[in-house]
């Protein structure tokens, strides 16, 4: 199959998804649950990493997951699709976490999940961490707490293009919709927050 | 040659990805949707219900908001009616207590007895020397022109302490 043909195919996927989430949506606002539950599916993963990836805490991510998504489904008759349900979506979740974060102020504290056992297998990782201990499964843990700790020291915005960007993988247009703002601040934000990162990991980016 | 502030931004984007392998227990996103439906379902459920039992259900499960309820509608009540009671007044027609036993004084007597006995009985159930010092000798004679008509006699409180 020829280059072309795969780019074709995949548009043609992606298109597909996209009618398809739309009758979901129309489904969901007709108040079908079976419609509303295939929706929770597809993004649940994203919303909740989002989240976990804001607050370091598994608790208040999973409850701030679900009442994104509780909310989401109250609030659905009024999404008209001017954007897409993915964005609408995530805009939901990240005010709730916002709205958390400074209620909480200086309050919360970390509960971080377990690393994946494949951490221990990524190449860039190990490369980070082999040289500095034979003990690499430690290091990986420490190394963890280190990140999340300097995560937590960035503004609630700057962490936020950090997560989105960096962690989750989002383009710095699909950024700018889900936030509201033009892609000039997109890339300033992430710029000063990896400017902060560096300095707290200095450790371990020399 | 490499910028190193860009080296150092490569190896920290390169470090962020530790993030992705950070993983909810085994087993997490099998049951989140459904626990999101239920949620929504409960929440259904709760909007069907009449008012009336949403309320009760909120006072059954916190006790410390049905106290709270309680307290609010005495203090309302109380309010109401002391509020009732200044806009109403004391009535100018209003009989002194006294006028109502002794019908044959005349009003501005029976006010002042009635005065009398009223401050004497608190006066002496308060502080009986207090009454000693203000009505002088608990023994004295109340005026003979309040005891001359119609065979009344009145005694003066006996008060024991």
């Amino acid at each position: 199959m020829s280059l072309t043909a795969t780019i074709s195919s995949g548009e043609e996927v992606v298109k597909a998804d996209l009618a398809d989430e739309r009758v979901l949506v129309k489904q969901a606002q007709n108040g079908e649950l079976n419609a509303f539950d295939e929706l929770v599916r597809r993004y649940q993963e994203r919303i909740y990493a989002t989240v976990y990836h804001m607050t370091a805490n598994h608790e208040d991510a999973n409850d701030l997951a679900q009442e994104s998504f509780i909310k989401a489904y109250r609030a659905l008759k009024s999404f008209k699709g001017d954007s897409s349900f993915f964005t609408w979506l995530y805009r939901i979740a990240i005010n709730k976490t916002i709205n958390h974060l400074k209620q909480k102020k200086n309050r919360s504290h970390m509960s971080l999940n377990d690393l994946d056992f494949n951490a221990e297998h990524d190449p860039d990782l190990v490369s980070l961490v082999s040289d500095k201990t034979p003990r690499r499964e430690i290091n990986l843990v420490e190394l963890q707490e280190r990140l999340n700790t300097a995560m937590q020291k960035l503004s609630h915005v700057h962490r936020l293009v950090v997560t989105l960007h960096d962690v989750q993988g989002l383009s710095h247009e699909e950024i700018s919709r889900i936030t509201d703002c033009n892609t000039g601040t997109v890339r300033s934000r992430l710029f000063y927050a990896r400017q902060q990162l560096q300095a707290h990991l200095s450790d371990y980016l020399k | 040659m490499i910028d190193p502030t860009l080296e150092d931004s490569q190896a920290l984007v390169r470090l962020l990805a530790l993030k992705r392998y950070e993983q909810p227990p085994p087993g997490y996103f099998e049951s989140f949707s459904s626990r999101v439906i239920a949620h929504i379902e409960a929440g259904q459920e709760h909007a069907a219900q009449p008012w009336w039992r949403s309320v009760w259900l909120a006072f059954q499960t916190k006790p410390v908001l049905a106290s709270a309820y309680c307290l609010l509608a005495v203090s309302v009540s109380l309010f109401a009616l002391s509020m009732v009671e200044l806009a109403t007044g004391p009535s100018n027609e209003e009989t002194p207590l006294a006028a109502g036993v002794w019908p044959h004084l005349n009003s501005r007597a029976a006010a002042n007895l009635t005065d009398r006995v009223v401050f004497d009985r608190f006066s002496t159930t308060l502080n009986p020397q207090f009454s000693e010092g203000l009505i002088g000798d608990r023994n004295s004679q109340p005026p003979r022109f309040l005891l001359d008509g119609g065979g009344l006699k009145l005694q003066p409180l006996n008060v024991s302490y």
